[in-house]
């Protein structure tokens, strides 16, 4: 993550400058260095990048991610993007964050693929971050074939077979069966299995 | 206090009888052989050489925390509305002085067990000194307040690498966590809990994670309910 891009959301975001100056101290300026088979290497600076290990860096994400949300949104106010369920939620909804997990919901057009592939396409320009390829997957519902092929070739995506596993949840357009849910009861009890005392 | 062996075992469930000691070494001797990295594939070939595997590592860590690479092009200045912004009375709050009694709940805050950072001392350490040395760590957040504190000289960190897969055959399967020297976090612990107090006012509906009042499911449960409204739609 570009540090200059946190600095602009922070700055977006109407934090003051004193605040600023004390996050620009804890995150630019720091030095690491990387244990790799029980020896230290050397101490060397960092020029990006949030270090995991640091108490600000989950909230520096929900803020940076925040940008891509508003940038949704804006797009989705404007009549150039499309999102689901108009009747249920206001000007419909076009995406759900978990952290880096993004799921975007869209309305099936090509124009509507284009819009949200350049609105990605700048926010990796933006942040310095970038769109895992392998970990994306396009979802169709109700949509002929050729159309989701023309749809995961204009992203770059591939086809995902539901159920889609949501942050461990098994979800699907078709109901769920058995034994697609099984899993999770059986890592649970797993889980729980080394709770001895 | 965990004695020397059960701590380097890093096994918190068993409890510590008095004939475990060979039990824990090897606990420890194993995990260190598990945490070694022997094998990595790059660029297709398989390295086994301890210098060449250091290299690859340093470098490929050293291009991810390297110089960014950006284009010109730069966030509207009025992407988030004005209700979408941190007000005056939040921004006042998060830069008021330090008081003792707010530092008391940050070291409280710290999780023990940790790994400390290159400086070594724990989060036990502080806590256990807490009354002796607060005094001394609140006069250094008041030279922040002050605009004068050299964070730089706290801020370094040793990065660990830690298996996202077993088994890990390339660089990418590792998470990098940085463990960072402890009165460095006491430092940004106490930033967080001001910002967390007052995050969730500018943070938008649609994420789910690290913001209080909100819960892992309601992504998933949304979700759901968008499918099931499609497929009955449809």
């Amino acid at each position: 993550m570009s540090w200059n891009f946190l600095e602009e959301v922070l700055e977006r975001k109407g934090f003051s400058n004193t605040w600023v100056q004390w996050i620009n101290k804890s995150v630019r300026g720091g030095r690491v260095c990387i244990f790799i088979n029980g020896e230290r290497g050397e101490f060397y600076k960092s020029y990006k990048g949030l270090r995991q290990g640091d108490p600000l860096s989950p909230l520096f994400f929900n803020l940076v991610a925040d940008a891509l949300s508003a940038m949704l949104s804006r797009a989705c106010e404007a009549g150039i993007i499309q999102g689901l369920v108009p009747h249920l939620v206001e000007g419909g909804l076009s995406h759900l964050q978990y952290v880096d997990d993004t799921v975007i919901l869209l309305q099936y057009s090509p124009k509507n693929l284009r819009n949200v592939r350049l609105v990605l396409s700048c926010y990796e320009a933006m942040s310095g971050m970038k769109i895992s390829f392998e970990k994306s997957e396009i979802f169709t519902i109700g949509l002929p074939q050729e159309d989701q092929k023309l749809a995961a070739a204009c992203l770059g995506y591939k086809i995902g077979v539901f159920p889609i596993k949501q942050l461990g949840m098994p979800m699907s357009s078709l109901k769920i069966s058995k034994a697609q849910v099984s899993y999770v009861s059986e890592k649970t009890e797993k889980r729980l299995g080394t709770w001895q005392c | 206090m965990k004695s020397y062996s059960v701590r380097r075992s890093a096994k918190k469930w068993i409890l510590a009888g008095d004939s475990n000691t060979s039990y824990f070494h090897k606990c420890a001797n194993g995990r260190r052989r598990k945490m070694q990295i022997t094998i990595l594939e790059i660029d297709g070939q398989e390295i086994v050489d301890n210098k060449l595997l250091k290299d690859h590592i340093i470098e490929n860590y050293k291009l991810l925390f390297g110089s960014a690479k950006l284009a010109d092009m730069h966030l509207d200045a009025d992407l988030w509305p004005i209700d979408h912004r941190i007000q005056q009375v939040d921004n006042d709050f998060l830069i008021r002085p330090f008081s003792l009694g707010e530092l008391d709940v940050t070291i409280k805050e710290m999780i023990n067990n940790t790994g400390p950072g290159p400086i070594g001392f724990s989060v036990e350490f502080f806590k256990a000194f807490w009354p002796l040395i607060r005094g001394d760590v609140k006069e250094m957040l008041d030279i922040l307040h002050a605009g004068h504190l050299e964070l730089w000289r706290l801020n370094y960190g040793v990065i660990i690498l830690m298996l996202k897969v077993k088994p890990a055959t390339t660089i990418k399967q590792f998470r990098p966590i940085c463990l960072l020297n402890v009165i460095y976090k006491i430092i940004t612990k106490t930033l967080t809990l001001r910002l967390t107090e007052v995050i969730d006012k500018v943070i938008s509906l649609f994420q789910t994670a690290f913001i209080p009042g909100t819960n892992i499911l309601e992504g998933i449960v949304i979700l759901q309910e968008v499918m099931h409204d499609l497929r009955s739609s449809n």
